[in-house]
């Protein structure tokens, strides 16, 4: 199907003019800054509906143009891609053919941080993968994706508990946790992290890919839950905020065991005091 | 969860009738986000609203994940719905097309409430009667 782009300048009622839109068939309407944009399919007479703006609008300036053909509904997997971590591959599924599926950490992009396509989810996961051994409790905070769960639970972790405070990554979560079959160690927990943190503890490792001002706050409690040779791993740290997380860390008694940058991106992996 | 946003799109879209083709998939295709999911997550948010137009804003992240929040829709959306209305008056002050009770001002007002910046359903009241004036709408005592 083919389409011609609508698009209305100067609209001084939009309402009128949106309300005009959709009784004509149109599917949706962006409002791009002060513009409103929408398409119509070529089988409909996109001149009449023109006349039916300005009949609303006198004001309105419309300007009409061929729509790309583009099928969208495919063509955003475009932009997307695999990523080499260490040893593991994180990849969307339909990136994954020939990839060994016990070191490839499959995360369908939706409406749950950690796609993989972010420097602070790899350089976490860098240090991850330095610290990590089989056995080790873990939890991952500010879980998103579950990606870093994940990822801890196939380099041998178990249990994992992957603790998310947004209800909107939740479902995203459970589906990349299915899809990579550890549902069995991996335990998703919807709620705050300061409050679910002590409930699984205590772990031997904690793995934190929140912001900084988060992860200051939660210092404290990441002690509390771990073992004494446990290890926390904080990422989320902007570049100028290093020396603010590193002089909290020396103060609380903590320990630097390994660094990690990359981009504007610092992450650190620290022991317990 | 280090999220940095890369982009914000505003759309209406019919509830529980989101789709890939355009205008979907054109504003938020470029954004690179999977615009599959959003549909799913959309329809599935609002198809108890079926028939009406609902503003959403979608906010995209550095890593292509998104969020979106889902906005009450048009006061002269929701003062047609009530009426059974096809459209507004073209001349609001010398051609009525239809009137509101009080009550049913209330009921507008308190589906409106989340998104007006009113502190009491009176006064979002108030904006709503006003809308219904500036569309030849008479609001009854």
């Amino acid at each position: 199907m083919t389409w011609t782009s609508l698009r209305i300048a100067g609209s001084s009622h939009r309402d009128a003019v949106i309300a005009v839109l959709f009784a004509a068939g149109a599917q949706g309407v962006h409002e791009d800054g002060a513009t409103l944009v929408t398409h119509f399919p070529d089988s409909l007479d996109v001149g009449a509906i023109v006349g039916m703006v300005q009949a609303a609008d006198p004001s309105a300036q419309c300007v009409t143009a061929p729509t790309s053909p583009i099928d969208w509904s495919v063509a955003w997997r475009e932009r997307m891609r695999a990523y080499e971590v260490g040893s593991l591959t994180v990849a969307p599924p339909w990136l994954t053919d020939g990839c060994d599926a016990s070191r490839t950490v499959v995360i369908d992009p939706g409406m749950a941080f950690g796609t993989g396509d972010h420097a602070s989810t790899r350089g976490a996961l860098r240090l991850l993968q330095q610290r990590m051994r089989p056995g080790l409790a873990v939890a991952d905070l500010g879980a998103g994706s579950g990606v870093l769960a994940i990822a801890a639970a196939k380099l041998g972790g178990s249990p994992v508990f992957a603790i998310e405070a947004d209800p909107d990554a939740m479902g995203n979560a459970t589906a990349n946790v299915e899809r990579n079959a550890v549902g069995d160690v991996v335990h998703l927990l919807e709620g705050e992290a300061k409050a679910l943190l002590p409930l699984v503890a205590p772990v031997d490792l904690i793995v934190a890919n929140i912001v900084s001002s988060v992860l200051l706050e939660l210092l404290a409690t990441f002690a509390r839950a771990l073992q004494p040779s446990g290890i926390a791993i904080l990422a989320g740290i902007l570049n100028d905020e290093r020396e603010t997380i590193l002089d909290a860390v020396a103060a609380d008694g903590w320990r630097v065991l390994a660094t990690d940058d990359e981009e504007e991106w610092w992450s650190v992996a620290i022991a317990r005091p | 969860m280090a999220k940095k946003v890369t982009g914000f799109v505003k759309l209406q879209i019919p509830a529980g009738r989101a789709n890939p083709a355009p205008p979907v998939g054109t504003a938020l295709g470029p954004q690179g986000i999977n615009i599959m999911a959003f549909c799913k997550e959309f329809n599935s948010r609002t198809q108890s609203q079926d028939g009406l137009i609902l503003p959403v804003e979608v906010t995209i992240f550095s890593d292509k994940s998104f969020t979106f929040i889902l906005k009450t829709p048009p006061a002269a959306i929701l003062i047609k719905k009530e009426l059974g209305l096809e459209k507004g008056s073209g001349q609001p002050n010398r051609v009525k097309v239809g009137s509101l009770t009080k009550a049913q001002v209330r009921k507008i007002a308190e589906v409106k409430m989340p998104d007006l910046n009113c502190d009491s359903i009176e006064s979002a009241m108030t904006m709503v009667a006003g809308a219904a004036r500036s569309m030849g709408v008479e609001v009854k005592e």
